[in-house]
């Protein structure tokens, strides 16, 4: 297909009800092209987000609308603008005095004559009268690529059908990060993101899921029903584990494995990423550490099980901290033997329980029930094991590399509610600072879906390597999510006129350029089916479950 | 006239009004067979010889032959112009109407060119008015609206909203036809929307 | 230095004393002629004129008495009208090429139902010697310019009024004019030969005229305009005139008046005066001189209306005429229109004029004749100080 028959194609896309096209007028690289709408297009049918397509002399750009301004080429338009405001001067003025302007930022472009390449990032821009109009749905594929293996739909640019892919093993490469206010469809996105990543095989996923609602049944705020989790989806591919089996069991779900922590498998660092949530002083979180040395393994169930002021004394002498630090410790760590996952046995199997099920390839998610609403508890756990799981990837990773066994399947640890342990003061210290840092050293990549991204640690912020953005409406959170991305400013207005549902602002390291989505469906049986969910109850489909059933058991 | 001549007129072609006395690059004027035979201002009219030149209808005159013998007026008894002309049979060859037409194409091989013609017509071409599905195919282009707005006649804006308003009311929606000129019109205009406005609300009585 | 008018201007004022001085004598003169008219004895005016006949004498046929009137006569709805008149460019004897040029106009208008109406100029240019020349018998010969070119001009008039005749419809009555007399005048102070010449063409025009008014309703009017004529006038002192008669009322009391004095009180606007008829050779008619002729009160003066002897005979001819030439006058106004259209298809302006010399000029230098144009020539076209 020649450019011009493209175009006519693209102009075709243009005739629609609120089509338009428009040729460049003017603009930079930098701040953006001006683009003229013909006088058959309806300005209305412009948004701000739109893709669009220019075809210049020798190149294809792919660009993206960032402003709509009305212009007019009379200066006395408005002096006499009663009189021509009716019949046919009016449809006559329109477009031709009066007329339509539009800001578009090139993004790419590829040489018109080899389309099989990718985009490059533009370097330059379309000559003067370059034809403008929305990207084809051709366009959109050669951008992001085809729905394929690995190539995993994530949802459609605003206002358009075409299905818009990320390449989930660009995405797995990297730490990532779903950012919205509450109700904007975070989990909706996230849940739809993990199903990606798990039908890719690329890499697995583990789920600290807070809520639990990724893993067996989530709730829908807008449908007010419930959708199905991952597990009920891809039932030979999920695991689900749980802290809380009963609440598990309440909805109906028998959890794979039932997750204990031993007293003793808790360590200082994991008190010290609590710092915060239990407004502990610096001292006192130090003095947990004295408390290892003094106590070994065992030290918070010792320290917990220390009673009276006379021992305290001489615990705060003998380990050389400061007493009031050190019963402010033994106050808030106390709230720990609440914990009916805590117990005193002294090793537990859950860490090789979920490795082993990586391993196998089964992602794994990890119910919290009612401690999903305790932070505290959720970042412990989430911390802990963690650290343990990185600790034996790192092994195993370090292992392959001298040649021993292969590599382990690259890990997608996703965690909730960030801002509250990965904030300047702790990020160095979590286990998740870490990995965001390291990128995939070890094969261990993190996702944050978070909602104040602001309070998260700037230098953790960078690392992400592609953020999928919901409706923000705190400028600090706005500007932490887009520090260091090129034209921030236009992502701002792109990010700020975003619908407070199912629509995201995609940027980063998966993506070609920064694309405004509307959210793939997720919920309906539609959806699911293209998820490539089976009915079991469908007797047709019953090789599918034998299939799953292989899958599980090897 | 006598009714000899006129039908052997008719047998010819009804069209065919006059011929062209004079002609130049832009213009030419026709001297019409018949007193005030000239058709209506913005009618489109061709120099009919080997080069067929289009041309609009831009200014018509009626006069006296004579420049030294002006009309007599008859007085007020007789308010009756037909009459006058009835009883003085004669005006008919002393006066005589001319038309300039503004020349805004011509055909070649069987293909109108909205452009200035090569040539003038030659003096004594035959001029007769278009038919209509020659109007339609001549006005579906906007090319012209240029040469009629660039004209260095007077009140070409006039011309042009008469011309608009009979190659309109050829079509099936006049409005829409009226819309799409008028924007070629405004984009020739820059900044003279009041003229634009002016010129549409002329073509649209 | 142009024409001295302050010197002018007081002989102009003598002049002007002196024709008012003569005016209370004339309105006298016209007073006396009008009671002669109304004593006129038609058979005491017809033994005079068979005395002066038969002295050779010829007079005016008068069978009505002069005061007789006769009311404007109903034309016909349906009406041709034609007129022919002429124009000439005289032999230029500063110009190169010696030659003349005659320029016919003639006007044609149908009135009533689909009226219409025909213009025509029909220039022609005479050069050869033979064109030129009227040569007689014995090697005597006549150029043609001058006052000869002026009756070579007025034959041919007549000459396009015959050939207008036939490109009229035969069903429709018509009326043609001429401007001016019907014949013209003064050929008698030219040889033998030349008269001849004239008389013949002016016989075999009149003779196609004849037959043609025996084919169709047809009238031919030489209208006369402010006319000198005093044939009436002449008629009244053969009656009252000692000087003539010897037993008359006055002497030479009503000379100098003019025709169109007398009629001028005898008639009515619209209204014409009996039938006259104007016989060269007494006691026998000729076709290329007799004529017959009344006056008639047209607009805003009497004119002359001169036609073919044989009208005489004829009233619905005389009543076409007196009619249309009354209904040409009101149309015109004040002249006949006919005659006004024909008058401008033959006119030969200065500028025509100019024009004519330099075309012949320019014709002879393409065929490599030098144009020795008279200095004075020059100095009329060059004009600069």
């Amino acid at each position: 297909m020649n450019s011009d028959e493209k175009f006519e194609q693209l102009k075709q896309n243009v005739n629609a009800e609120d089509g338009w096209s428009g040729v460049i007028v003017g603009g930079s690289l930098s701040d953006g092209l001006e683009v003229r709408l013909s006088s058959e297009s309806s300005i209305e049918g412009v948004k701000v987000g739109r893709l669009v397509t220019i075809e210049g002399k020798t190149h294809r750009f792919f660009g993206q609308v960032s402003d709509v301004i009305l212009e007019s080429s009379d200066r006395n338009l408005s002096i006499y603008s009663e009189e021509i405001s009716e019949g046919i001067m009016a449809k006559v003025a329109t477009g031709t005095a009066a007329y339509g302007k539009i800001k578009v930022q090139p993004k790419l472009s590829i040489k018109t004559s080899d389309t099989s390449s990718s985009p490059q990032s533009a370097k330059t821009v379309p000559p003067h009268f370059s034809k403008v109009a929305v990207s084809a749905h051709s366009d959109i594929e050669l951008i992001f690529g085809k729905e394929a293996p690995g190539k995993f739909w994530i949802g459609s640019p605003l206002d358009m059908e075409s299905k818009l892919c990320l390449d989930i093993n660009e995405f797995t490469k990297r730490s990532n990060g779903v950012f919205g206010k509450s109700g904007t469809g975070k989990t909706f996105l996230t849940r739809l993101l993990l199903a990606g990543i798990l039908q890719s095989g690329k890499a697995v996923n583990l789920v600290f899921d807070m809520h639990s609602e990724y893993g067996w049944q989530g709730y829908s705020e807008t449908e007010n029903h419930q959708v199905k989790g991952l597990k009920q989806l891809f039932p030979s591919k999920v695991a689900i584990f749980s802290l809380d089996e009963e609440h598990s069991k309440r909805r109906g779900l028998t959890p794979d494995y039932v997750v204990r922590i031993g007293y003793k498998e808790i360590e200082p660092e994991d008190v010290e990423i609590l710092r915060e949530s239990l407004s502990l002083s610096p001292q006192a979180a130090d003095a947990a550490h004295s408390l290892y040395r003094h106590y070994g393994k065992n030290w918070l169930l010792e320290f917990l099980n220390t009673s009276g002021t006379e021992s305290f004394n001489s615990l705060a002498s003998q380990i050389n901290v400061n007493q009031g630090a050190l019963s402010t410790l033994h106050r808030r760590l106390s709230g720990f033997s609440r914990y009916e996952f805590m117990d005193t046995t002294s090793v537990h199997d859950s860490v090789n329980q979920i490795l082993r099920y990586l391993d196998r390839g089964i992602n794994v998610v990890l119910e919290f029930g009612k401690y999903g609403r305790d932070t505290d508890a959720y970042i412990l756990v989430a911390n802990l094991l963690t650290r343990r799981i990185y600790e034996r990837y790192a092994e195993h990773k370090e292992r392959a590399l001298s040649g021993i066994g292969d590599e382990p399947t690259p890990l997608v640890i996703t965690i909730e509610e960030a801002h509250k342990y990965l904030t300047p003061e702790l990020a160095n210290q979590t286990i998740f600072g870490t990995i965001a840092r390291e990128m995939r050293k070890y094969n261990v990549t993190i996702l944050i879906v978070d909602q104040r991204p602001s309070q998260i640690d700037e230098e953790v912020m960078s690392q992400l390597g592609t953020k999928l953005v919901c409706l923000l409406d705190n400028n600090k959170d706005v500007d932490s999510v887009l520090s260091g991305v090129s034209g921030q400013r236009k992502l701002r207005s792109v990010l700020s006129s975003l619908d407070s549902r199912q629509q995201a602002l995609v940027f980063g390291h998966a993506l070609p350029m920064p694309v405004e989505i509307r959210v793939r469906d997720y919920g309906t049986p539609e959806s699911y089916k293209s998820l490539g969910f089976t009915d079991p109850t469908n007797k047709k489909d019953l090789s599918q479950i034998n299939q799953d059933k292989s899958d599980l058991f090897g | 006239m006598n009714s000899k001549k006129q039908n052997r007129k008719e047998k010819l072609s009804k069209e065919i009004i006059g011929e062209v006395i004079r002609a130049s690059s832009t213009e030419f004027e026709t001297q019409c067979y018949d007193l005030y035979g000239f058709p209506p201002l913005g009618s489109l009219v061709l120099s009919d010889d080997e080069n067929p030149i289009f041309g609009i209808v831009s200014h018509s005159v009626t006069e006296s032959l004579d420049p030294s013998r002006t009309p007599r007026p008859r007085g007020p008894g007789l308010a009756d112009v037909k009459s006058i002309y009835q009883e003085s049979p004669q005006l008919k060859n002393l006066l005589n109407s001319r038309f300039t037409s503004i020349t805004v194409g011509y055909i070649q091989s069987q293909t109108v060119v909205r452009k200035l013609s090569p040539v003038p017509p030659k003096i004594l071409s035959i001029t007769r008015i278009s038919t209509e599905s020659e109007l339609i195919e001549f006005s579906s282009n906007f090319d012209f609206v240029a040469r009629l707005l660039n004209s260095s006649f007077a009140s070409s804006d006039d011309v042009l909203a008469s011309f608009l308003s009979i190659a309109a009311r050829l079509r099936p929606e006049p409005d829409q036809y009226l819309i799409d000129t008028g924007k070629e019109i405004a984009s020739l205009l820059p900044g003279q929307m009041r003229r634009v406005n002016l010129i549409l609300r002329n073509a649209s009585i | 230095m142009s024409l001295d008018l302050t010197n002018t201007l007081q002989q102009v004022s003598d002049m002007a004393q002196s024709i008012s001085a003569r005016e209370n004598e004339r309105l006298k003169r016209i007073e006396t002629a009008i009671i002669a008219s109304k004593k006129f004895d038609l058979r005491s005016y017809e033994s005079v004129r068979g005395h002066l006949a038969e002295l050779g004498q010829s007079t005016t046929v008068i069978n009505d008495p002069p005061t007789k009137s006769f009311i404007t006569p109903n034309i016909p709805e349906n009406l041709m009208v034609a007129a022919v008149d002429g124009s000439h460019i005289d032999v230029n004897r500063h110009l190169a090429a010696e030659c003349f040029l005659i320029n016919i106009g003639t006007c044609l208008i149908k009135y009533g139902d689909d009226s219409y109406a025909e213009l025509q100029s029909i220039p022609t240019l005479y050069a050869s010697d033979e064109n030129m020349t009227i040569r007689g018998a014995d090697n005597r010969f006549q150029r043609i310019q001058g006052s000869v070119l002026g009756i070579k001009r007025h034959i041919e008039e007549l000459k396009s009024l015959s050939n207008l005749i036939k490109k009229l419809p035969k069903d429709i009555p018509c009326s043609l004019f001429l401007d001016g007399t019907l014949f013209p005048i003064g050929i008698s102070i030219f040889p033998q030969f030349v008269r001849d010449q004239f008389f013949d063409e002016i016989n075999e025009i009149m003779n196609l005229l004849f037959q043609e008014s025996s084919r169709r309703k047809m009238s031919v009017s030489a209208y006369i305009s402010y006319p000198g004529h005093n044939d009436i006038v002449q008629a009244l002192r053969l009656l009252i005139c000692d000087e003539i008669s010897g037993s008359g009322i006055c002497k030479g009391c009503i000379e100098g008046v003019k025709d169109r004095d007398l009629f001028y009180e005898l008639l009515e606007p619209g209204q014409r005066s009996p039938i006259f008829v104007k016989n060269t050779t007494p006691g026998h008619t000729n076709i290329s001189s007799d004529i017959a002729f009344f006056y008639l009160y047209a607009g805003n003066e009497i004119v002359r209306i001169e036609m073919p002897y044989w009208s005489v005979e004829h009233n619905d001819i005389i009543d076409l005429a007196h009619g249309s030439s009354f209904d040409q006058s009101i149309r015109g106004p004040g002249y006949p229109t006919v005659l006004i259209e024909a008058h401008e298809q033959a006119i030969v302006t200065a500028v025509d004029r100019e024009s004519f010399i330099e075309l012949v000029e320019l014709a002879l230098n393409s065929n490599g004749i030098t144009t020795p144009t008279s200095q004075k020539n020059i100095s009329k076209r060059i004009r600069n100080i």
